[in-house]
């Protein structure tokens, strides 16, 4: 059954009710749609890590509610009703590679299933389908996976989090540290769950050409708040409201604005290389321009 | 002068069957930026570990300043480079940031008071003094990454190598970490090696390196690199932005030039195309 998330009035506090406390989360109201893809950006320690946590309870809200599906999260629930939720909501963490610890690749996947009860035989059955999702060779199910690239064991640590089946994946910066094709093939990887497998996708990230080429829906954090919501077009409109938050364009935007500066103009503000071409072509000369 | 050269390099790694650095040769003048780029797992960190002696090649020469590298220059050499890693995280070993950029003097028993002296000026330089009693791990990643750079200009080396320094960070940190390179680099005639995947950081350099299996495979300035355009991406580059913008142009029939562009120059190129039109 398809799953949507929604925050009613959460607040976050660290440490609370202590002379330590500090809010993370302020009033955060908003709504994530099944098989959606949702991107959170905003700096560092803007509040992205502690939201995400709320997906699946890792942290419980100090006042408000969090509902998942069916399942209501305020800060009365028990640890002990949050199994299913676990399932459901998948969440890979920043540097997840750091949490692999099996002896080999396969047995590194099939942990989570069998942490929830599945036996061992259909944990590896499943794990070797999981790992052939992600695109790991089965010649490296039988390695350390120690033993891989850093883009490898990236692709073995989002397949243990995909062998829960949840119907919503979390990623905080799933390319961090990569290099170009590993974050390529991870972006892939990403958007082929959200289309194939109908998942639906939480993505906290820094790269905003990911943003518009892939996101749905942009939730923006600054200081604990929800400082903006909308489509990227919509996020990626005000340029000098994310600069003043300290936050990019997308390259194609980027470009765009000083474009515009030289006279060229623009309606609406291309977030792609390919949206901006489409608009660019037919205020060129065909011939091209002699000089250069 | 060529102040780091080296000659017919080779190293394998224990049961392996090839060779991770297979009869390398290159030559770094002083004062130069030079980036070695390469997909992962093209060993280029295998590289930068030869150059400072933590690990010993198979066969070939390493020649740092005129010093041949050798189980018994290794400390004299490694006096003369200061290194900074991928991740910030696995190199604080002091309780404050001040500690931090001290360590590797104490290591070279520097008196008390010229230690004070440097890490005070070695903080300024990376624009970190307001942090100095601060605690390493309540950073951001690019001020941890500027802490590091401080520690390692206490000690006043001539080389500066970047073991993926950048990649760690998010884009504000980042740009600090370039910034404060370039900075350093002037101020103190750095020569720098850059091991990177970033193209920002690449596009710095007054020369790329591009290693893989083991090889050199090709060498030019960054203009030269960055026109190759789809096949950066197995070098371990990005496209720049300009060409791949250039290649949706083509697509629509728009005749683009085929030399390499930054930027700037093809906001020049579209303006006059536009004016002509």
């Amino acid at each position: 059954m398809a799953t949507d998330i929604t925050f009613e009035q959460v607040n976050y506090w660290y440490q609370s009710g202590t002379p330590f406390a500090v809010q993370a989360l302020k009033d955060i109201n908003l709504a994530i749609q099944p098989g959606s893809f949702t991107a959170v950006i905003g700096q560092t320690g803007s509040g992205k890590s502690t939201l995400i946590q709320h997906l699946n309870a890792l942290l419980k809200p100090t006042s408000g509610q969090v509902k998942v599906g069916e399942q209501i999260i305020d800060h009365e629930t028990k640890n002990k009703h949050l199994k299913p939720l676990r399932k459901k909501v998948g969440i890979v963490f920043q540097f997840p590679e750091n949490q692999l610890f099996e002896e080999t690749v396969i047995k590194d996947i099939a942990f989570g299933p069998q942490n929830f009860g599945m036996d061992e035989a259909q944990a590896t059955k499943l794990a070797g389908q999981i790992a052939g999702l992600v695109g790991l060779d089965a010649s490296l199910l039988n390695r350390s996976p120690f033993d891989l690239s850093g883009g490898q064991m990236r692709r073995v640590a989002i397949a243990g989090v995909l062998a829960l089946e949840p119907e919503v994946l979390v990623l905080d910066e799933p390319t961090a540290g990569l290099d170009p094709r590993g974050r390529l093939d991870v972006m892939n990887l990403v958007t082929k769950l959200q289309r194939q497998q109908h998942l639906t996708i939480v993505l906290i990230t820094h790269q905003m050409d990911d943003v518009a080429n892939y996101a749905d829906q942009v939730l923006v954090m600054a200081n604990g708040e929800l400082a903006k919501q909308g489509t990227p077009r919509e996020i990626f409109s005000d340029s000098d409201w994310l600069t003043s938050h300290q936050l990019g364009l997308p390259s194609a935007t980027k470009f765009a604005v000083k474009l515009e500066q030289v006279g060229f103009s623009f309606d609406p503000m291309p977030l792609t290389e390919d949206e901006l071409a489409d608009q660019l072509a037919p205020q060129l000369s065909k011939g091209g321009s002699d000089h250069g | 002068m060529a102040i780091i050269q080296v000659q017919n390099l080779n190293y394998q790694y224990p049961n392996t069957d090839s060779k991770a650095i297979n009869d390398v040769s290159f030559e770094i003048q002083e004062g130069d930026w030079v980036a070695i780029v390469g997909h992962n797992g093209s060993d280029k960190s295998t590289l930068a570990k030869l150059l400072i002696g933590l690990m010993s090649a198979d066969s070939g020469d390493i020649i740092i300043d005129g010093q041949k590298l050798t189980s018994e220059s290794v400390w004299q050499i490694r006096e003369k480079i200061g290194m900074v890693f991928q991740n910030p995280d696995n190199q604080f070993v002091g309780a404050t940031v001040a500690d931090d950029v001290a360590f590797g003097m104490e290591n070279r028993q520097v008196d008390r008071a010229t230690m004070e002296a440097r890490v005070d000026e070695a903080l300024k330089q990376v624009d970190m003094s307001a942090y100095k009693d601060r605690e390493p791990a309540n950073l951001s990643g690019g001020q941890k990454q500027r802490v590091a750079l401080a520690g390692v200009i206490a000690v006043a080396p001539k080389i500066l190598i970047m073991d993926e320094a950048n990649s760690m960070l998010d884009p504000r940190g980042r740009q600090e970490i370039l910034e404060t390179i370039k900075r350093l680099k002037d101020d103190l005639q750095l020569t720098v090696l850059s091991i990177t995947h970033d193209i920002d950081e690449a596009a710095n350099a007054d020369r790329i390196l591009v290693i893989d299996d083991g090889r050199f495979v090709d060498e030019a300035d960054p203009s030269g690199i960055f026109s190759h355009g789809e096949q950066l991406i197995e070098m371990g580059l990005d496209v720049p932005f300009s060409e791949k913008l250039k290649q949706a142009l083509a697509k629509r029939n728009v005749a683009v030039p085929q030399t390499y562009f930054n930027e700037g120059s093809l906001v020049d190129w579209l303006q006059t195309s536009r004016l002509n039109k």
